[in-house]
């Protein structure tokens, strides 16, 4: 019975890690100088969608998920492809290429849910696969080109170099807070 | 305002109502007492207001001391009062506790500090104060001090609904353990049975889990129990309806109670008491005759309202009768917006529609034809449902089933095209396999002939879009609510199951068919099925798959 085990220990291990250090380095940062522009590298966590890599801020994301059983809710808004459930909490799962107007693909081995907070509501983000959690520093990053218009492009604040590869920086407000209708995307 | 204070202020208003209710229930049956024991009463009103008085005083709350004073005075000497006097003062009195709810109201309405660097005090105060907030009834707490979150000396403590909430969820999630921790150990004992030596040690792992198993369902019991409220909190509020409503329409009525020490679920509380105050308002309008015309039907000049609760097997029954004189149905029938439109073949259930009143003029209380409808929708959608009884010249009864508990649901397990599905037992009427020779169709619906009744199908792959025709074989649940019949076609029926109802988050819509979730033992998720919306969704047309 594999959904006994949903999650990846070694992924989320890692996050925690990740978020730990970044949680000391913070409270470090706003002892010594709490008028100090927030200019350090901040953490994210990379991730494909369509053959792009994307990225979110670290903070929110609580837990990385293999896909396991997701149960379909019927007459449910596009990007809604069911729920799941995480420690007896159900919980909805968005497909985040669909929500940022991607292709529709079919979830494979590589398929990871990002479980992450939003006030107080668990969200579950379907993704392609995961790559890392990184440092990434903003003032390397660049506003992505004004004339190019995609539906993903509301939510791409900036895009960043990284090796070969570049990373599309996405807003984590726009990501998480689903108020708005979510058949219009 | 400072957080202390606020958390102090919040338990002076939940205690103030309760001392309010109280007082007003007192007031409302001192008529009908003895000398003895209205003298009696009178001191218990007066002791009340005391201490409410004292409090408001040390709260700083100079408008609510003054009128707990006015009160007082105005109580004073009602037990040797004469009949006109003690009515007089009576009315009075009720005045003054609306006053007083009314500035209970607005101290609770009060914003929280603006601007306050400090968290904000995690119990706000009671939005409501006519809502019976603590758990159990409270007996005379002669000098309760006030200590915030307690309520010392009486042997009873105060706790938040919230706590309680966390409780039933930490609940939830062993039910689901337990039946995890069954399946590995019913694996494990067949293992050492095909030959391995531990098969004693299997025998204690599986008498421990029975043990456990046992007390895991004595403490679920505890715990929905903890969320249960006693009806009584609602009584009070009836009679005072019944009072104001009976001296309007100049009828003479009494209130008799009985079962108010049936526990109801705090979730439902508010449902149960809408739908009584509307049933009750609706007894003393249009069901109970005024004292001329019942004398000459020779009945009594004074009507009564009987308001019975009970728990009958899974669910609360809540029983509102009046003697009056019944529902007219030749007048019923000729309001039906559409005579052909009952599908029921009880024609009193019209009542229950939108538009249709018994009475002639609409005033303020009653008559627009909208309460009925209101109550059952209410009801249903938490769950339950009205049905209605009436004898012409003898009086109507008005029965609301409500469920036990809203936490467990005993629900039947469908599959449906690889999908579960849970449907609350409750409005399955009956389950059986399908027969070809019991299907037929009707003007393009398809229908199940079950017991000389035709009933339109609703084949669930269908209607939840999992299907692209409707199935011949299978099995058919009958779901049974109000006035509509379903014939739920499904692939399956896997079991009852007693499963933990989950909400499910807005950002998934509000499906249609579905009330929300469930985990079950092996760690699916499956959605609940709410009887109410699939009874209202159309059946399923011709095609066969």
């Amino acid at each position: 019975m594999s959904h006994q085990k949903p999650q990846d220990p070694s992924d989320s291990e890692r996050i925690y890690a990740f978020a730990d250090a970044v949680e000391a380095e913070n409270q470090a940062a706003a002892s010594a100088a709490p008028a100090a522009p927030p200019l350090r590298p901040e953490t994210w966590i990379t991730f494909e969608l369509s053959n792009e890599v994307f990225a979110l801020p670290i903070e929110p994301v609580r837990e990385v998920l293999r896909v396991t059983d997701i149960t379909r809710v019927p007459h449910a808004p596009n990007p809604v492809r069911g729920v799941t459930q995480l420690r007896g909490r159900v919980i909805p799962v968005v497909d985040l290429g669909l929500r940022l107007g991607l292709p529709a693909r079919s979830a494979g081995r590589s398929s990871r849910i990002l479980v992450a907070e939003s006030r107080g509501r668990l969200l579950g983000l379907l993704v392609d696969s995961v790559h890392q959690v990184i440092k990434l520093d903003r003032n390397r990053a660049q506003t992505p080109p004004e004339d190019v218009v995609t539906p993903s492009s509301d939510f791409v604040t900036a895009v960043y170099h990284l090796g070969a590869r570049l990373v599309l920086m996405l807003d984590v407000d726009r990501t998480l807070i689903l108020r708005e209708p979510l058949d219009a995307a | 305002m400072d957080p202390a204070f606020r958390e102090l202020l919040a338990d002076f208003l939940s205690e103030g109502a309760e001392r309010t209710d109280k007082v007003e229930a007192l007031l409302l049956r001192l008529a009908e007492a003895d000398a003895a024991s209205r003298a009696e009463r009178v001191l218990a009103i007066k002791r009340e207001l005391h201490t409410l008085k004292g409090n408001a005083g040390m709260m700083g709350l100079p408008a609510i001391q003054a009128l707990a004073h006015e009160l007082e005075d105005r109580v004073e000497g009602l037990d040797s009062a004469e009949p006109a006097a003690l009515a007089a003062g009576i009315e009075l009195s009720l005045d003054g506790i609306d006053r007083l709810r009314t500035l209970l109201g607005e101290l609770a309405a009060v914003p929280a500090a603006p601007a306050s660097p400090e968290p904000a005090s995690p119990e706000p105060a009671s939005p409501e104060p006519a809502s019976p907030e603590p758990v159990g009834a409270q007996p005379a707490a002669h000098d309760a001090p006030l200590v915030p979150g307690l309520s010392t000396g009486d042997g009873r403590i105060r706790v938040p609904y919230g706590k309680i909430d966390e409780l039933v969820d930490l609940q939830a999630e062993t039910l689901v353990l337990r039946t995890r921790l069954l399946d590995a150990v019913t694996t494990g004992r067949r293992a050492a049975r095909e030959g391995s030596a531990h098969a004693d040690d299997w025998d204690l792992v599986s008498d421990a889990m029975q043990a456990l198993e046992k007390s895991l369902e004595r403490l679920q019991d505890r715990i929905i129990q903890l969320g249960m409220v006693p009806l009584e909190g609602l009584f009070g509020r009836l009679r005072r309806i019944v009072h104001d409503e009976s001296l309007h329409e100049a009828k003479r009525i009494e209130l008799a109670v009985r079962g108010g020490d049936t526990p109801i679920d705090k979730a439902l509380l508010e449902v149960a008491g809408d739908a009584l105050g509307h049933l009750v308002r609706n007894a003393v309008i249009h069901g109970i005759e005024t004292p001329g015309t019942r004398r000459a039907c020779g009945k009594p000049s004074t009507g009564t309202v009987r308001l019975e609760a009970a728990v009958v097997s899974n669910e609360v029954r809540l029983d509102v009768h009046d003697d009056g004189g019944g529902i007219d149905l030749e007048r019923l029938q000729q309001q039906a917006p559409e005579p052909s439109s009952t599908r029921d073949d009880d024609p009193l259930s019209l009542v229950f529609e939108a538009g249709v009143t018994s009475r002639g003029d609409a005033d303020l209380s009653a008559g627009r034809g909208v309460g009925l409808s209101a109550v059952k929708g209410s009801v249903e959608r938490a769950g339950g449902r009205v049905d209605v009884r009436s004898e012409p010249g003898q009086g109507s009864t008005f029965t609301i089933h409500l469920p036990l508990t809203t936490t467990i649901l005993r629900s039947l397990l469908l599959n449906a095209d690889g999908e579960t599905y849970a449907l609350p037992l409750a409005s399955v009427t009956e389950g059986m396999r399908l027969e070809p020779q019991s299907l037929h169709r009707v003007n393009e619906a398809r229908v199940l002939r079950w017991r000389g009744r035709v009933l339109p199908l609703l084949d669930l792959g269908l209607a939840f879009d999992t299907a692209s025709g409707s199935r011949n074989e299978g099995f058919a649940v009958i779901v049974e609510l109000g006035s509509r019949t379903r014939a739920v076609v499904v692939d399956g029926i896997a079991g009852i199951r007693d499963i933990v109802v989950k909400s499910l988050d807005p950002i998934v819509g509000q499906p249609v068919g579905i009330s929300g979730s469930t985990i079950l033992g092996d760690g699916r998720v499956i959605m609940i099925l709410d009887p109410a919306s699939l009874v209202a969704l159309p059946p399923s047309a011709g095609r066969p798959a």
